[in-house]
């Protein structure tokens, strides 16, 4: 049975926000993310206004770039606890049109509306009332795509930002994917396509007319996957079963550290930050990747998997350590650490008979979150990090 | 080989013995089945190179020899031929043919120098046990062992054998049952631990027929457990079974007596209307009754039952899996329970009211956190869905 999926992307969300809560930064240049420190800062853009982008400014971009390309835009700080509350309001905003709905990061999901969209009046009429709706509720604008699958519908949303809404309809996938650049399918990163475009695959549309066969056996399963999303086959379904299948928290030094002690310390708090977001969400991870970018901008993860999945700080922190203590830099000093927890579980707050230590670890957690909640994130802290808490910064995936 | 049996006591048998033979394995082998037979003793035996099972019967024989025959097909058949005598007999090319009145089936076999040989040393130590009392420990717990791979000693039963007692422990991490029994089958100076693969106790079980004692020979790395009519060899699991007597709480102070089929028949009402993903339900404990509550916030359902109970303390608001807790009151016998508690966050003891003489049942369960507050929303923290 064909389905109608829509692909809902928050504009330039944090910047929007930002622009909102300010209203004298509207029309303006306004760039969320870390401390620019006048060209020197080192973190990343985590969002940047449609003005600033005139710019050139994007997200993931070095903070200090975007200072060189116009140091008087308007420079903030993330305020995540702000853009997690506007975001609750759009998820449920979007909840009340299906409940078939999957929450892709704070400023994006999907929308099964196949069995809904007749109680709105058909595919457009509903995909121009929810716009509508959150612009409403928010103020904000949000680009839709609307297709048969998520991977038309995400790339559909992408192509009248802001404020778009592209419908896609049944017949017509292969012809809209046609035009569009390799690049757009998912997992056709920079290393991917150079080799297409040897191969003479430019377009989606010259992808698609390739045989099966050629594409396995030159990328493999990959070459399969790409096979079918170059003919917009895509069968996932829209599933908030697994939305979050990681969670992480990364930080950028101030100055590319080589001091053993402070990225232990780093180390430290980040798990800290992290396990404590675990148990907030009630989920636990088994897998845990150490995230480390060296001063040449060189980046490489290393991952473990646990026997069981924790949300515990100790154990979290002794799995990062370990990873970060075999990891080889020669010499080399870090620019950025980050620790991610994978293959979530719901933790279901089913509580363990057996934890590793003697349960003293588990009452410096709880203790901990307890005085996070009455005081919020930054009330309380580990001595060891007192005079050393680095920044969390909020990088955007 | 050539003999002559009924199709029902065959069957019974080869039913003892397929459960071990592995459904898919790269080892053709041993989807066999290695019928032996010997002096009008007709002996079958599968194996999956962890656990081997040889049942024996009694057939008419008239030429003795072996052959390994691919246990599916044969069990197939047989199943569902009706209950007739079975004439089946090997011939010279490797085939063996089972023969009724009306039909005639053909089958390959496989080498039989093929089919692995346990071969089982001696054991150090052996004993007699009733298997009546075998059948109720194993049972009592093996339904607590984990399904962790990854946790392999906790996938199995934990055997203590100490001076005069012999203890079985199970857990997942979750719930733990223990069942000790002390009747001086054990000598004095035995003190040993082994982990039993959980799948040989329920292939044991599955053999025990009118049998009053089990035989017990415990090697370095093996048991084997001797019925009349059967043997079932296994390979233990090797690892260090949890510290289980440090997770034991010993200051539960609080004394909850409840009728367990009531609370039971209560919990399978109200878990329905519990959450699919946590199957949560809340115990609320007065001094004269408690209250058994569920909810599904997704789906606006709930659900409560009050039940007559007699509680030392004033109140306690305590959350559980309620499919661990089901669990865990159908294996206690008996018609009343007691919950020893401490407080909504520590581990829960139950027992039986009643005790069998020189046994002791207890049973642990670890709670949910019950999570009143809503949450506080999201942020400082980055999730990736890919």
């Amino acid at each position: 049975m064909s389905r109608t999926i829509l692909h809902i992307d928050m504009d330039a969300f944090f910047a929007a926000v930002e622009q909102n809560d300010h209203p004298e930064w509207r029309g303006k240049p306004v760039v969320v993310g870390s401390d620019p420190q006048g060209g020197r800062g080192r973190g990343v853009v985590s969002t940047c206004s449609y003005e600033a982008r005139r710019f050139g400014i994007h997200s993931a971009m070095p903070i200090s770039r975007a200072w060189k390309l116009n140091p008087e835009a308007i420079y903030v700080r993330p305020r995540g606890r702000r853009y997690a509350g506007v975001s609750r309001q759009v998820m449920d905003l979007l909840s009340s049109f299906s409940p078939d709905i999957e929450q892709l990061s704070i400023d994006e999901a999907f929308l099964d509306i196949t069995s809904t969209q007749k109680l709105f009046g058909g595919t457009e009429a509903m995909a121009v009332r929810i716009k509508a709706e959150i612009r409403a509720q928010t103020n904000l604008t949000a680009s839709i795509g609307v297709a048969p699958n998520k991977f038309v519908a995400k790339i559909a949303s992408d192509l009248r930002k802001p404020d778009g809404l592209v419908i896609v309809p049944e017949g017509g996938v292969e012809a809209f994917l046609a035009p569009l650049e390799i690049s757009r399918l998912w997992g056709c990163g920079p290393k991917t396509v150079p080799v297409m475009q040897a191969m003479g695959i430019f377009t989606i549309g010259d992808l698609a007319a390739r045989s099966q066969k050629e594409l396995v056996d030159r990328f493999g399963q990959t070459g399969l996957h790409f096979w079918r999303l170059a003919r917009g086959l895509d069968e996932r379904p829209v599933s908030d079963a697994h939305t979050a299948r990681s969670m992480s928290h990364e930080t950028t030094f101030m100055t590319d550290c080589g001091d053993e002690e402070e990225m232990r310390k780093t180390l430290l708090g980040l798990c800290d930050d992290l396990a404590y977001d675990m148990r907030r969400h009630q989920v636990r991870g088994r897998t845990i990747t150490l995230k480390i970018r060296l001063a040449d901008f060189s980046t490489f993860t290393r991952s473990h998997s646990l026997e069981r999945a924790t949300d515990s700080s100790a154990e979290l922190y002794q799995q990062a350590l370990q990873l970060f203590s075999s990891f080889r830099r020669e010499g080399q000093r870090v620019r950025l650490l980050g620790v991610a927890l994978s293959q979530l579980q719901q933790g279901e707050g089913q509580m363990e008979l057996f934890r590793e230590g003697d349960g003293r670890s588990e009452k410096v957690d709880s203790i901990m979150d307890d005085v996070r909640k009455k005081f919020g994130a930054g009330a309380i802290s580990r001595a060891s990090l007192l005079h050393k808490r680095s920044d969390s910064q909020w990088i955007r995936e | 080989m050539n003999f002559t049996v009924s199709q029902k006591e065959f069957f019974d048998a080869l039913q003892k013995v397929i459960g071990v033979v592995p459904p898919k394995t790269t080892i053709s082998i041993l989807t066999c089945i290695l019928l032996d037979l010997r002096s009008g003793k007709l002996s079958l035996t599968g194996t999956d190179l962890e656990i081997s099972i040889t049942t024996t019967l009694d057939v008419n024989s008239s030429e003795e020899g072996s052959v390994a025959i691919p246990a599916k097909i044969l069990v197939e058949i047989v199943r569902e031929l009706p209950d007739v005598p079975l004439n089946i007999f090997s011939d010279a090319d490797n085939k063996v043919t089972i023969k009724t009145e009306k039909g005639e089936y053909k089958l390959s076999t496989q080498p039989k120098e093929d089919f692995p040989q346990i071969s089982v040393e001696e054991g150090e130590l052996s004993f007699q046990m009733d298997s009546g009392l075998l059948g109720r420990m194993a049972e009592q717990t093996m339904f607590a062992v984990s399904a962790d791979e990854l946790r392999p000693a906790l996938t199995g039963i934990n055997m203590e054998l100490l001076p005069g007692e012999i203890r079985f422990v199970a857990t997942d991490g979750h719930r733990l049952a223990k069942i000790t029994v002390s009747n001086g089958m054990i000598a004095d100076d035995v003190r040993r631990n082994l982990i039993i693969p959980t799948k040989t106790l329920h292939l044991l079980l599955r053999n025990f027929e009118d049998d009053a004692n089990v035989g017990l020979q415990i090697g370095e790395d093996h048991i084997v457990f001797t019925l009349d009519r059967a043997v079932v060899y296994s390979k233990l699991i090797s690892g260090t079974y949890p510290n289980y007597e440090r997770v034991l709480p010993k200051d539960n102070e609080l004394r909850l007596q409840i009728n367990r089929e009531l609370l039971i028949s209560s919990l399978r009402r109200v878990s329905i209307f519990s959450s699919s993903l946590t199957h949560q339900v809340r115990l609320m404990v007065a001094a004269e009754e408690v209250t058994v509550r569920s909810e599904d916030i997704e789906f606006g359902a709930e659900a409560k039952e009050v039940i007559p109970a007699s509680f030392n303390g004033e109140w306690l608001q305590i959350g559980y899996n309620s499919n661990y807790l089901m669990d865990v009151l159908r294996h206690l016998d008996g018609e009343e329970v007691v919950f020893e508690l401490k407080d909504a966050t520590s581990a829960a003891i139950l027992k039986p009211v009643e005790r069998r003489e020189g046994e002791e049942v207890l049973m642990l369960l670890m709670p949910i956190r019950i999570n009143e507050a809503s949450q506080a929303p999201a942020s400082e923290s980055s999730y990736s869905a890919e």
